[in-house]
């Protein structure tokens, strides 16, 4: 969707990501409050790889704050933090302009969820990260 | 042939393991290079046995491979280069011929030559060629066991300065069928495993199932013991015994394992000292040997086996992140093969060929209940 300079888009509503998230993923648990969307989901990234817990809040027009719950996220021997994620270990998905408020948080957001668990779990031996990215300081 | 690094998604626990296997057996493999410089330095060398100085000359001194190489089970050593066998076999037979001169006699012919003299040792059942670069060949000499017929040979055996028994080309016949009970094609772009016989470079289940008990052995016995280690053979019959004909590589390896434990279990009852297994192809030559006069090689090979069975059957109940116990079994391989995948995926993702299915799997785009969109990765150091 290419975006206009001179047609501002329209933010998706609570109630609107809410809906695009269980379409595209029945088994999420979404609840939608007055200010915040809260998605509780698992995600098995690949046949080899573990099920994972994650919670996902949402406040419009903000970033979604995406946490992996369990198994809790481990580290490599030799490494003292994990890879793309702040500093309260919300992972760190994408950069400014990837996603706005007025895209699915369902097409964007979880798919790079899953996509961040694979690396993850590659990361954790061959102890590089492989899916690209960028790791600056003081990021958000 | 190459394959062209395309992301592939298996479906299911089982064919997801099988595909990461069939990739570290890729790994583990001879490579091409390796693989023809060798069959060139054994014709090199055959043709100096036959040429007109050689003292083997009047008996057609046949050079063939045997054991990984003519198996198509080799596997890259942890370190160290590669040792491939070879039979220098003489058409006659061995009555009248003394075992320690036919074996000396090899060795001081190659010490003689400009080219082998300096690569050239004397070990006990053959002659070493040790090259400058990443292998090296043994050389066992052979001569016809007349008595026993078919393709049953003597070689020389410096230890008990007489004749031991041996059938390699019967093995290899015999491991074949065992290993065709299922046939199950597989591109392998590294390697033809046997020569000239395969102009697509394919592997049988069982071959795979030897290739990853030897990755497990020479790994787990270089923080013991390695001479304490069960030689390739034991394994290769083991595997080859107990191959049932599954059509994957982890149930065949699976079965394996619960096999093996059990003709240990079986060799308990019956009250031997060890497990016994001759060669398939002449019962004469008594595989299992060692462990008569070394019973600490027994102990470890029984508490080895239990283990890798144990950790093996952990590992297939988990049905979920097995990385890291498979690189605890099979070691490097399996990060290298996990690293090419990741950057596969990666490359796939950017070309915005990939997709993510309700359950969160990443799969092709096709399907996908969510596309994987370009983004880039955040986040603080």
């Amino acid at each position: 969707m290419a975006r206009s300079r001179y047609v501002r888009q329209r933010l998706l509503t609570l109630a609107e990501q809410s809906y695009l998230l269980k379409t595209a993923f029945p088994n999420f648990r979404v609840k939608v409050g007055r200010r915040e969307l809260r998605c509780l989901g698992e995600l098995r990234p690949t046949w080899l790889s573990d099920n994972y817990l994650f919670e996902l809040l949402y406040q419009i027009p903000d970033r979604p704050r995406v946490h992996v719950i369990s198994p809790p996220l481990r580290l490599p021997p030799g490494h003292f933090r994990l890879k793309h994620v702040f500093k309260d270990d919300r992972l760190c998905l994408y950069t400014e302009g990837d996603w706005r408020p007025d895209l699915p948080i369902s097409s964007h957001v979880v798919p790079w969820i899953s996509e961040w668990l694979s690396f993850y779990e590659d990361w954790l031996v061959t102890r590089e990260w492989l899916g690209g990215g960028h790791e600056p300081s003081g990021a958000e | 042939m190459a394959v062209a690094p395309a992301v592939y998604f298996p479906q299911g626990f089982a064919a997801a393991l099988d595909q990461l296997l069939l990739q570290v057996c890729e790994e583990l493999q001879l490579s091409t290079s390796t693989y023809e410089r060798a069959v060139a330095r054994y014709g090199a060398l055959n043709k100096l046995l036959e040429s007109a100085e050689s003292p083997f000359r009047y008996f057609r001194p046949d050079i063939y491979p045997q054991g990984s190489m003519a198996l198509g089970t080799t596997v890259a050593p942890i370190k160290g280069p590669r040792d491939l066998d070879f039979v220098l076999q003489l058409s006659r037979d061995h009555s009248g011929v003394d075992p320690m001169a036919l074996i000396r006699s090899l060795y001081e012919f190659l010490r003689q030559n400009g080219t082998y003299r300096s690569m050239t040792t004397l070990k006990n059942r053959c002659v070493r060629i040790e090259y400058a670069d990443d292998f090296y060949m043994d050389v066992l000499p052979a001569c016809l066991n007349g008595a026993a017929g078919g393709t049953c040979i003597k070689v020389p055996d410096c230890t008990v300065r007489g004749w031991r028994d041996s059938n390699p080309k019967g093995y290899i016949d015999w491991f074949k069928k065992r290993s065709r009970m299922i046939f199950v094609g597989r591109m392998l772009d590294k390697a033809a495993p046997i020569p000239d016989q395969e102009a697509v470079a394919e592997k049988e289940i069982l071959q795979l199932v030897v290739q990853l008990s030897k990755r497990w052995r020479d790994l787990c016995y270089a923080n013991i013991d390695p001479g304490l280690a069960p030689i390739s053979i034991v394994l290769t019959t083991l595997a080859a015994e107990t191959y049932r004909g599954e059509r994957s590589v982890s149930q065949a390896l699976t079965s394996m394992l619960g096999g093996v434990v059990e003709l240990i279990d079986q060799s308990h009852r019956r009250g031997e000292r060890h497990l016994h297994l001759c060669n398939p192809s002449n019962v004469a030559e008594d595989l299992t040997e060692r462990w008569d006069s070394n019973p600490a090689a027994y102990g470890a090979f029984e508490r080895g086996i239990r283990d890798f069975h144990c950790r093996w059957s952990q590992l297939i109940a988990r049905q979920g992140n097995v990385n890291t116990e498979l690189v605890e079994l099979f070691g490097e391989p399996v990060a290298a093969v996990l690293k090419k995948r990741a950057e596969q995926r990666h490359g796939a993702r950017i070309d915005g060929k990939l997709g993510v299915s309700s359950s969160g799997l990443i799969t092709s785009l096709a399907g996908a209940a969510a596309p994987l969109r370009p983004h880039t990765f955040y986040g603080e150091e």
